[in-house]
Formats: C-alpha cells, structure tokens, sequence
C-alpha cells in the first residue's frame, strides 16, 4: 500500500542545514491506523506531507498503491491528492468564506475529467459525509459559527469525499478538548474498522496512539517502527522518548 | 454555491473582495468608455465629412489644365471641358457605375430676388451649373422635384397672373403674351447658407437663414442680360426659380439647375460646342477601396481629379483618432496593472486558501485560471459599464448639441457612429488588458507552496 525507501529530506535556512530524515524506511498496509510520534521538529509531519503529496522536495523512493510518487507529473500529483489521500489538518483549513457543505464539496471543484458527478450528486454526497460526521444539521452554517471539533469534523468530511484509501492527519486532536478528541478517535476508528480507509495519524498525545493499531516512531532521522514486520514492542521502545505513557501492549492491536 | 466548478470559487471570491475590484475597475470603465466615446465620435465625423462632404465613394474628373503666369493675366492651357464621347470613356472605366457630367452656364443672366425676405430685392450677376437630376436623387426631399417639369408636348396655357397657374409654375412672358411655366429648380450649397449667416447677414443685420425654411424661395433670372455686357446673340429670356434644396453637389456660391435648362441656355447664347461642353464629371465608384485605381485610370486618360481636401480631412480624423485613443489605451493600462495590484494583493492574502485547495486536489493550472478568470470578469463587467458610459455620454453630447448649437451645413442627427463591433471590440479590448494584469499575480499563486502555507516549515 505505502511503501518508502531511503528517504531524504532536508531544511535549509540562513544559517544551518537540518537533515530531518535520513535514509527512512518506512511502509504501511492497507486499512491500518498508524501513530507517528516523535519529538517536535523530528519529522513527523514532514513524513505524511511526502507520503500526501503536498512536498515534493525530497530524495527517495515513496510508492503509494504502487505509484511513484516523485514521477507523478503535476496534474497527476493533484489527481492523487484529490483520489488516493485525504488530508486532516490540526488548524483544520476550512475556507472560512464557504458554508460547511461547501467546503465538504470542495475537492468535487478540481476533480478531474467529468468531475465529480452532478451538483445534485455532489451535493447528496456532501451531505450523507455531514450525517456521517453527525453535521447534517450545520450544512450552511459557516466555519465560524462551529466550534473547534465541529470543524475538524468538517475537515475530515471534507477530506473523504473522493473516498481515498489512505487519510493523512497531522495532529487532528491537538486543538481539541479531551472530549471532543475522543469523538474524532472514534470517528477515526469507524472510518478504520467500516471502511478499511488506512489511517496515518501524527500525534503527541499517548491517548491518541493508544488508539492506532501500531505506532511509529520519527527519531534522528530514521523511523522506528516503520517496518510491518516490526513488533510493537521495538516501536514502543522508540515512542517511549517521546511519549512515556504508552506502552506496548496498549497499543498493540 | 449553486454549481461545483472552478466559476463558482470565482464568483465567490469576487463577491467577498467586490470592493477592491470596484476600486480597480473605476480606471477601467473610464479608459473603455473614454475608447469608445472618441472612437465613435472619429467614426461618426469621418461618416459625415467622408460621406457627405467628400464623398469618398464619388470623384469628380476636370479636365487638365496648366495655368501660365503672365504677369497681371493667367492664361489657361489645355482642355477647356469633356465632350460626350470623354464623359462614355470615363463611364467604361472599371468600377465605375454611373457618370455625371456637370455643365457650367456660360450665357450671362442675371438674378433678382430675396425681398419677401430681406424687404429688398438683390441684383447678382447669376453663377450657374448643372447636373443630371440623377445625381441628387434621394437627397432633396421631393417637395420641389429637381427635375426639368417643360412638357414640349403641352400647349401653355395663358395667363394674366401668377395665381392662374399651377403650383410651380408661373406666368411668364414668351413671344409677346404671358403663358404658364414651370420654374427652373435649383440648388444651392450649404457653403451658401453658412457663408450668408457667418458674413452676410452680419454686415446687413438681416435675420439668420435656417436652410429648411428657404426651400420654395423663388427669384428672377434674366437670361442674356449682364452688369457688364448683355449678350447679342439672342433675345433677354426671362425665367422664375425656386429653390428646391441644399446638396453638396450644388456649386459652391451660385445656383444649381437639371442639365437640360443649362444646356439650353448656353445653345441659344453662346456656341453650338458650349451646349455639348461639360466642365467635369462626378464618377460613381462601386467601393471605396476601388477609388485609387479608378482615380489612376482618370489621369491615365488625360484628365484629373478634382481635390476637394479630402486626403487632408481625413488625416485630421485619423489623428484625432489615434491621439484620443492612444489617451484611452494608456488610462486602460493604468487601470490593468492597478488591477494586477489589487490580485497581488488578494494573492497573498490568500495563499492559505489557494495551499487548502492544493491540497485538496487543485493543479496549479486550475489555480491560474481562477486568478485569471477573476481579472477576466473585471474585465467583462467594466469593460461594458464602460460602453454604457460612452453611449450614455455620446446620447448626452448629442442631446446638448441638438438644443443649444446651432445648426450648419452638414451638421448630423448623431455624431457620433455606434457600431456594435466597436463596442464588442472595447470589451475584448478591457479583457484583454484584465488578463495581461493577471498574468503576473495568477503565476504567484499558482506557486504557492502548500507545505509552506499549511505547515509550520
């Protein structure tokens, strides 16, 4: 499903060069739910924006569903953002403009050849994945008028509207409050168990991690963990730097 | 949004930044209607002088001739005037539709008229030509036909007085009794009436002429007769005239009749070869383009081409043209990049959202037409606000022109000539600069790196 080799990446600024990853290896089978930990600043999301296609600066190989991704053309890069992976942001990154089922909608916009579908049909999908993240209710409200949860359920909603197989999260629940966390876990989780959409999520937070059916861990470059034949407990030994909480047999699935 | 592609994102981000695009339009819709009101109002004069006062359609072809100085005297060498079989070689020329020659009176005449309105009779010595009806046809109103109304077939009728005849006709002296004849029509030149107004009347304190008010005026021609010497060939021959209308067609100062009455006049008063003389030939060209070939094939014939000034009026028109819409085009392209300013600045308030659409799925093609599109529609939307303006302020002029300027020859209902393919060309013109003003800031956003603007790197 995922597959990343020897990957490189690297951040420049004025004074200093920062090599973030170094030779990862990392690789992920559909419909798994994956924590990425790490320390601030190792790499984590710079790995799910590489897998997601937004940052193509990089040396390596990454393959999702066989694809290269560093081959893709850039119309094609932007098919495979809008078919093959969904993007949950922890700021969210509604369109503050455009009403909630609008925003879900979005991705219908750019969607290539005959699009997708016809405004009505658009418009009912957009709504079931609004009942499906229980904001049938809040269709025309816009971005402003919802709280924090409500728009990362908009976010997600909107994320899965061409139905791609993998969904990308960079600390979804960081914005959140311990209760409203709990309900995207579990809405994660239902997307994960009835959809079998596989889930990459960066988090800090152990309670997230516990839900994951295996971690991984970004240290020094290289991820820990990051191999399917990888037990839980050689990750959780890594993840423990960051995240003492979490143990193996936590989150073991 | 009611529909899902790339217009409604564009509609949307219009509607929430329709104030700076208001602002930036302003320049716009000012340069397109400033474009538009002086291009139609270069059209629409070059219509008039190009139409009617040099009518670019028609040449008239004199004979050629060199004038030798001689001291006090010119003296005149050359062809002294076309003969029918010229007048036949003009008309086979190619392109050429019609032939009108056009024949001076050369028997001396004298007019006397005018009291009914200036309490005075004038006394002139009489300038006179002639042309073939035809060549006016359409052009005067009909109420006073320019044709020669003589039927030889008719027996005149005697009279005693002017009332005992039909309209038209008067009681005229022939051979020792008084018959009924018809008046001679005539035309006169605007020149005529513009001349009179401007100088004349003036100088006399007599009241201004509006030319629709002096058609029907009539006055005396006496044949033969002359201020300096009356002519020995024939009898003093007394006629009547009425004025039948004004035509660019009519001799400058003096009145114009049907050929058949000047023909005539010169038979019976001068030589044989006067009544068969004619001193030019207006040419009717199937197009305009073909007048310079025709023009070349006169002059291979031996003839030329009267120059009424036409080349130089037509350069005026065409600086005044290129002047005001050179003016137009820059106040245009002022706006275009005030515009490409405000999408600047839009661009880089919105980098998030154009990172948010990246990464849903948006090519940075699609990024590109959105920016574009949204210029394109300024452009669309100001460029025919723009239009509106130029023919609500051409409706204007002409409304303020029609009350307090007062009329003079060749003066038009319209000065202006709205042509819907100047205005579409305006548009196309107010896109076009939108897009180039586009260019610039859709090419930053469509360089957006999403990484940078939704990430923390």
């Amino acid at each position: 499903m995922i597959r990343v080799r020897g990957l490189h990446k690297t951040y420049r600024d004025e004074t200093r060069t920062i090599e973030v990853l170094s030779g990862a290896d990392f690789e992920a089978k559909a419909g798994e739910f994956i924590a990425i930990r790490g320390r601030s600043g190792s790499g984590k999301t710079t790995l799910i924006n590489i897998i997601g296609g937004l940052d193509r600066d990089y040396v390596g190989e990454v393959h999702v569903q066989d694809a290269a991704l560093s081959t893709l053309s850039d119309a094609n890069m932007a098919h495979y953002r809008s078919a093959t992976v969904g993007f949950v942001f922890q700021s969210f990154h509604l369109l503050r403009h455009l009403t909630v089922l609008d925003n879900v909608s979005l991705p219908a916009v750019f969607a290539r050849g005959d699009g997708a579908g016809s405004p009505e049909e658009i418009r009912a999908r957009a709504t079931l994945l609004l009942e499906e993240v229980d904001l049938a209710d809040h269709a025309q409200a816009l971005p402003s008028q919802l709280s924090g949860g409500q728009k990362q359920r908009v976010a997600i909603a909107r994320a899965l509207f061409n139905r791609p197989p993998v969904l990308v999260c960079d600390e979804p629940t960081g914005n959140l409050d311990a209760v409203t966390a709990e309900e995207i876990l579990d809405l994660f989780a239902r997307l994960n168990t009835k959809l079998g959409t596989t889930l990459l999520v960066v988090t800090h937070d152990p309670h997230v991690a516990e839900r994951a059916t295996r971690q991984v861990t970004v240290l020094d470059g290289q991820i820990h963990g990051g191999h399917v034949h990888d037990t839980p407990h050689d990750a959780s030994a890594h993840a423990g730097a960051a995240a003492p909480r979490a143990s193996a047999s936590e989150v073991a699935p | 949004m009611k529909r899902y592609g790339l217009s409604s994102l564009v509609l949307e981000d219009l509607r929430r930044s329709k104030r700076d695009f208001a602002m930036a339009s302003i320049g716009i819709i000012v340069g397109i209607a400033a474009f538009v009101f002086f291009l139609s109002l270069g059209l629409g004069v070059r219509g008039v002088v190009l139409g009617d006062i040099f009518p670019l359609d028609k040449i008239e072809v004199v004979p050629r001739s060199l004038d030798i100085d001689l001291g006090p005297l010119r003296m005149g060498v050359g062809k002294d005037g076309l003969d029918d079989a010229g007048v036949e070689g003009l008309r086979d020329i190619p392109h050429v539709t019609r032939a009108f020659p056009k024949m001076k009176m050369t028997a001396p005449a004298i007019g006397k008229g005018g009291a009914s309105l200036l309490g005075n009779d004038l006394y002139t010595e009489m300038i006179a030509d002639s042309i073939e009806p035809a060549l006016v046809e359409g052009e005067v109103d009909g109420k006073i036909p320019f044709v020669d109304r003589r039927d030889p077939a008719k027996t005149p009728q005697a009279c005693s007085a002017d009332a005992e005849c039909e309209d038209l006709d008067w009681c005229a002296p022939r051979n020792g009794r008084r018959v009924c004849t018809p008046m001679i029509p005539v035309l006169a030149s605007p020149h005529l009436v513009e001349i009179y107004n401007g100088t004349v009347r003036r100088a006399h304190n007599f009241p201004r002429l509006n030319p629709d008010f002096v058609v029907g005026l009539t006055f005396d021609l006496s044949v033969g007769r002359s201020m300096i010497k009356d002519s020995a060939r024939a009898n003093i021959r007394e006629e009547r005239c009425v004025l039948a209308g004004f035509s660019d067609k009519a001799i400058p100062l003096g009145a114009t009749m049907p050929i058949s009455y000047v023909r005539e006049f010169n038979a019976e008063y001068g030589t044989p070869d006067d009544a068969g003389r004619y001193h030019s030939v207006v040419l009717q060209i199937d197009e305009k383009d073909n007048v310079a070939s025709v023009a070349r094939a006169v002059q291979d014939r031996g003839y030329d081409v009267a120059d009424p000034g036409t080349e130089q009026a037509a350069m005026l028109i065409a600086i005044f043209m290129a002047v005001f819409g050179l003016v137009s085009v820059v106040v245009v392209a002022i706006a275009a990049i005030n515009i490409m300013h405000v999408l600047l600045m839009l661009v880089s308030e919105r980098q998030r959202e154009f990172g948010i659409m990246r990464a849903v799925g948006a090519t940075a093609g699609q990024i590109k037409r959105i920016v574009v599109a949204q210029s394109l529609l300024v452009g669309v939307v100001a460029g025919t606000l723009g239009v509106l303006l130029a023919v609500a302020m051409a409706s204007l002029t002409d409304s303020i022109s029609a009350r307090y300027i007062p009329d003079f020859p060749y003066k038009p209902e319209s000065l202006f000539e709205l042509d819907p393919l100047v205005f579409a060309g305006a548009i196309v013109f107010s896109c076009g600069f939108c897009v180039l003003g586009a260019l610039l800031p859709a090419s930053r956003a469509a360089k957006i790196d999403p990484v940078t603007v939704l990430t923390s790197h």
